[in-house]
């Protein structure tokens, strides 16, 4: 019985599957046909389709690095969904076209919707939605690369050895989640004058980590919370022939609202007395981290004398807002002339409301027990800037065009700090509370379980009490005209020639004054430490043993002047309608650079062509150059940035198509730098020392960064119902770098991202099953390599590679 | 319907020449310049396209009709011919290769786009870069924490722009910087005292045995409030 049952179910398979194909088949080309035309409903043609399905993921390796650079997770998802209605007549209700497009929805890390509506005359509203969930766990960033050097004494799990130590996840890992919306509305899009109403909102919430460096490095939680508010209202009027005026009035409102708290404390990590503490994240017996003598003998104790924290928060409302206003006309009202111009003008404040940082626990080198920062922040963000733009149409062939901007910003911010610091001498203490009589800059509030005693201060004491005053003002005025000469020799070749002129003077000052009082003991430190047996000016002794001090407002002021001198040229062929080619370049040189690395002389050169070689074959090629010096004494600075690349795009007929392509990328630098590098107290053989710094050597540092990048796509359409894709993109990358160890190598330093592979195969079908139908199969291959560094513990113990497989099916249904 | 029938009658004589064949604007053998003036013609309002006369584009010989195409177009936002990215990638090829590295803003994913950042109509700063409403550099409207002020400034960041640190449009190294190891990226400015500019790392900062990533302590870095060495936001 059971062979004349699979003989049926052969014969009806044999009869059923030509049976369904042919109505696929007829079923795929009016679904293209409905497709096309849509539906027509009302006054409106309307369109819509949806794809739905789910991802299927198979990850091995480092899930975090996948996270970071992929995070395409299973489960199921909205793909795409997408409504189109246009008004047949043209004389919708409410609207005359509608677009309305989303996808990512039900957990990828990108969400996007898109909302278009329109009424000829009468409006035009655009809203855009992106939601992007940005995880980021590279273990390498902002990782002390901890050796697994045991600590002696140290608690069971440490004592051994410290692979522990090694941190698999990057101090600086976040998850957050940024949200980004922009809504426009314009009315009376084709009116003489016409109104544009603009609100945008950008947040990023969530969870991240950061790290601060106090005697040690407390890894700190912190809750992300930014929102940025812009509201804009523009009006433009036409009321000249050839010409529009435009005025903006734009607000734009951000929010800081982060907080930082360290819930870290390690249960392997306890005082004599039980209590668990943060050692911080640089664990390093052999560098003496976080202190000599880590832990203490027998017992497994944390050294209380060692910098460690119990906690820590910070916190402060940040607030700025940012209105502009903005006139910008634009005009060929001549016949032969072109003009562009925009003036601008932003005044706006910045304040840091309830600001208050606060450490709890050691840190050795101060004997700093508690402190409490607080203070107001107090600032304006000014900007004006303009634009004119000028072409004079001189005759046919030649132009003349002159491109100005103009732009001046500064930034006075201050902050008025008020820091009661607290002392004891080891963990185990709580802090020493003095009783003074003397004036105080501040009143401070003694911690809760604060002692009376009289401190215990190092020479690395801060005041007990300070009030700082901090004001800072940088700014920069900008000025750039370019002129150029533009001749079309005919309409296969056009040149032009100009030459650039900027100028920048870039101003910083800042001024501090300060307050403060040194309590006993060792009242005399800082800035009030014995100068020959007396005294410095500004400091008093009082009565009770505390020194007061008050410093005389200092100033810091600069100006960088820099003038820059380019001349740019350009020229483009059109030999036939099937080969273009444009070269230009510019040629610049400064006399004067802010930093080290901004160039003073530059070089771009930049060549694209394209050229159609046949209706079935086409090819575009690019190089472009970049080459920046600041070639002075003791910088020594050269780099240069090339590229050069191929793409052929092929189309024998309509069911093959293929694009395939090559982009080679060279990044090389060097540059004279100054750093310190001992081991066991001595420098590196062979290095000379720094010319202006004594105690650093001097090195030139060379870095390269080699990047072969190749991309294939093949699309095949056998049969009109089916079609099939597969492709790849495949960096490789190698480079090398100035190892800042030159003597002992560190054992867990890696050259990580500079000798990788990222590779992204992919493949897939489209398979239009049925009317209005389509299911659809797509394989992703992620994956990520490092060559790992010969003896590299991080790379042993927590490499960033992996591997993924993304299988992604879904279901498209169009009507 | 005055307004339409208006517009209607300057497209035709824009581009149809008025009903006169003869006057037929054809833009298969027309320069750039000619095309683009044909179609500012009509497309003049606004700001967006007030530079184009004066933009890389069109001074490289691309016109209106190399990204739009006014009765065939793939995508019905701007009838553009062809998807961005995609459209971008087909003459700006380096940018593919560093949108394609493992580090980069999420252009392929749509998430960003290139005119978010770049005004491909021409503008009046270099590589076309768009403005924040207050006239800061385009990156601070998604990055907004780092725009500031702050009372103590990394002046690099609001002098030479975030550039000087960041590949932004993706590289190899993480954070997009633009070396691989962020001590080094330091250290090329923070190298001499004698320079007016950036001062030098203590020699308490030994690199043998500690401090492997400067901003592991220095970790706002892009100004702070609080901390002249950039330890505290």
């Amino acid at each position: 019985m059971p062979s004349v049952r699979k003989r049926q179910v052969t014969w009806q398979l044999v009869v059923a599957l030509p049976a369904l194909l042919i109505v696929c088949v007829s079923a795929a080309l009016a679904q293209r046909e409905d497709e096309q035309n849509g539906v027509e409903q009302g006054n409106y043609n309307i369109k819509q389709s949806i794809e739905f399905g789910g991802r299927i993921t198979s990850i091995s390796g480092d899930p975090q690095a996948y996270n970071t650079f992929v995070n395409l997770q299973d489960g199921a998802r909205l793909l795409g969904f997408t409504t189109e209605m246009k008004s047949l007549n043209h004389h919708g209700t409410l609207f005359d076209t509608l677009y309305f497009n989303n996808y990512g929805y039900g957990g990828d890390p990108q969400d996007v919707s898109l909302l278009r509506i329109g009424k000829i005359r009468w409006y035009n509203f655009d809203a855009m939605f992106r939601k992007d969930q940005n995880f980021w766990n590279y273990s390498l960033q902002a990782n002390p690369l901890n050796p697994t050097t045991p600590f002696p004494n140290g608690p069971p799990g440490y004592s051994t050895s410290c692979t522990s130590c090694v941190l698999r996840n990057s101090p600086h890992l976040q998850d957050t989640r940024r949200k980004l919306s922009d809504f426009n509305l314009l009315l009376r899009p084709e009116g003489n004058v016409r109104l544009r109403l603009g609100y945008g909102r950008n947040t990023n919430e969530g969870p991240a980590f950061s790290t601060i460096h106090q005697g040690t490095e407390q890894l700190l939680l912190e809750n992300w919370r930014t929102t940025v508010n812009t509201y804009r209202i523009g009006v433009d009027f036409r009321v000249l022939p050839r010409t529009n005026i435009s005025y903006d009035q734009i607000l734009s409102y951000n929010r800081g609202d982060n907080l930082q708290t360290d819930p870290n404390q390690n249960p392997l990590f306890q005082l004599a007395n039980g209590q668990t503490v943060d050692l911080g994240v640089s664990l390093n017996a052999g560098a003496n981290q976080p202190c000599g003598s880590t832990f203490q003998a027998g017992t497994g104790f944390v050294n209380p004398t060692c910098s460690a924290y119990f906690g820590y928060l910070d916190h402060g409302r940040t607030r700025t807002n940012v209105p502009t206003e903005q006139l910008s006309f634009q005009t060929n009202y001549w016949k032969s002339w072109d003009f562009a111009a925009r003036a601008s003008y932003s005044g706006g404040d910045t304040n840091v409301f309830d600001y208050m940082q606060s450490p709890f626990g050691r840190e050795a080198r101060s004997n700093l027990r508690n402190q409490l920062t607080t203070g107001p922040v107090h600032g304006r963000h000014v900007t004006a800037s303009s634009d004119f733009g000028a072409t004079w149409h001189i005759t046919n062939q030649l132009s003349f065009i002159d491109s100005f901007h103009y732009s001046n910003w500064h930034n006075p911010v201050s902050f008025t700090s008020t820091a009661c610091s607290f002392f004891s001498p080891n963990l185990l203490t709580a802090a020493l509370v003095f009783s003074p009589t003397a004036t105080l800059p501040a009143s401070c509030a003694p911690p809760i379980d604060g002692t009376a005693g009289t401190p215990v201060h190092s020479s690395g004491s801060a005041p007990d009490i300070a009030v700082v005053v901090n004001r800072n003002l940088l700014k920069q005025d900008e000025k750039t005209n370019l002129a150029e000469l533009e001749y079309q020799f005919s309409k296969r070749v056009g040149a032009r020639v100009g030459y650039r002129y900027r100028h920048r003077a870039v101003d910083d000052g800042f001024f501090a004054a300060t307050n403060a009082i040194f309590f006993p003991n060792n009242a005399a430190r800082g800035a009030c430490a014995l100068q020959s047996g007396l005294l410095p000016a500004g400091c008093t002794q009082n009565a009770d043993g505390s020194i007061s001090f008050v410093s005389p407002e200092s100033q810091d002021t600069g100006e960088t002047l820099i003038n820059e001198h380019a001349a740019v040229f350009g020229i483009w062929f059109r030999p036939t309608n099937n080969f273009r080619i444009s070269f230009d370049t510019e040629l610049m040189s400064a006399d004067n650079s802010f930093t080290r690395i901004s160039p003073r002389q530059l070089q771009e050169y930049r060549v694209r062509s394209k050229y159609k070689v046949a209706d079935w074959l086409n090819l575009n090629g690019s190089v472009t150059i970049f080459e920046g010096r600041n070639d002075v004494f003791e910088v020594n600075d050269l780099n240069h940035n090339r590229s050069y690349g191929l793409t052929a795009m092929i189309q024998p007929n309509e069911k093959v198509g293929m694009e395939i392509g090559y982009e080679y990328n060279d990044v090389f630098s060097h540059i004279l730098i100054c750093y310190i590098s001992v081991v066991s107290g001595q420098q590196g053989p062979g290095i000379q020392a720094c010319p202006d710094v004594p105690g650093l050597v001097q090195q030139l540092s060379t870095y390269t960064n080699k990047s072969h990048y190749g991309f294939f796509e093949v699309t095949v359409t056998p049969v009109r119902r089916v079609t099939a894709r597969l492709g790849a993109n495949l960096t490789g990358t190698s480079g090398s770098e100035l190892r800042l160890d030159p003597q002992a190598l560190i054992p867990s330093s890696v050259t990580g991202p500079l000798n990788s592979k990222y590779l992204h195969p992919y493949g897939g079908v489209d398979y239009r099953f049925a009317k209005s139908w389509t299911g659809k199969a797509y394989w992703d291959y992620y994956g990520y390599h490092e060559d790992p560094t010969p003896g590299a513990v991080q790379d042993v113990l927590a490499p960033r590679n992996f591997m993924g497989n993304l299988v992604t099916l879904s279901v498209r249904y169009a009507f | 319907m005055a307004r339409l029938r208006s517009l209607s009658r300057s497209w035709e004589r824009a581009c149809r020449g008025g009903g006169d064949k003869s006057k037929i604007f054809t833009f298969k053998n027309a320069s750039a310049k000619e095309i683009s003036d044909r179609c500012l013609t009509c497309h003049t309002y606004g700001e967006e396209h007030s530079n184009f006369s004066r933009s890389a584009h069109l001074q490289n010989n691309v016109s209106c009709i190399d990204c739009h195409s006014p009765h065939a177009a793939k995508e019905k936002q701007f009838l553009m011919k062809e998807k961005t990215p995609q459209l971008c990638y087909g003459c700006h090829q380096e940018v593919k290769q560093q949108i394609n590295c493992p580090f980069r803003h999420k252009v392929n994913e749509g998430l960003v786009q290139c005119n978010d950042c770049h005004n491909p109509h021409g503008g009046f700063l270099s590589r076309q870069l768009r403005v924040t409403s207050g006239q800061d550099t385009g990156c601070f409207k998604c990055h907004s924490d780092k725009a500031g002020p702050f009372v103590y400034e990394h002046e690099a960041v609001k002098v030479e722009g975030c550039a000087a640190c960041h590949s932004p449009h993706g590289t190899s190294n993480p954070r997009l910087l633009k070396r691989a190891q962020v001590n080094l990226l330091c250290l090329e400015c923070h190298a001499f005292s004698a320079d007016a500019g950036a001062p030098a790392i203590p020699t308490f900062h030994n690199q043998a045995q500690k401090y492997q990533a400067c901003t592991m302590c220095h970790a706002a870095i892009h100004g702070s409030n609080s901390s002249h060495v950039f330890f505290t936001p």
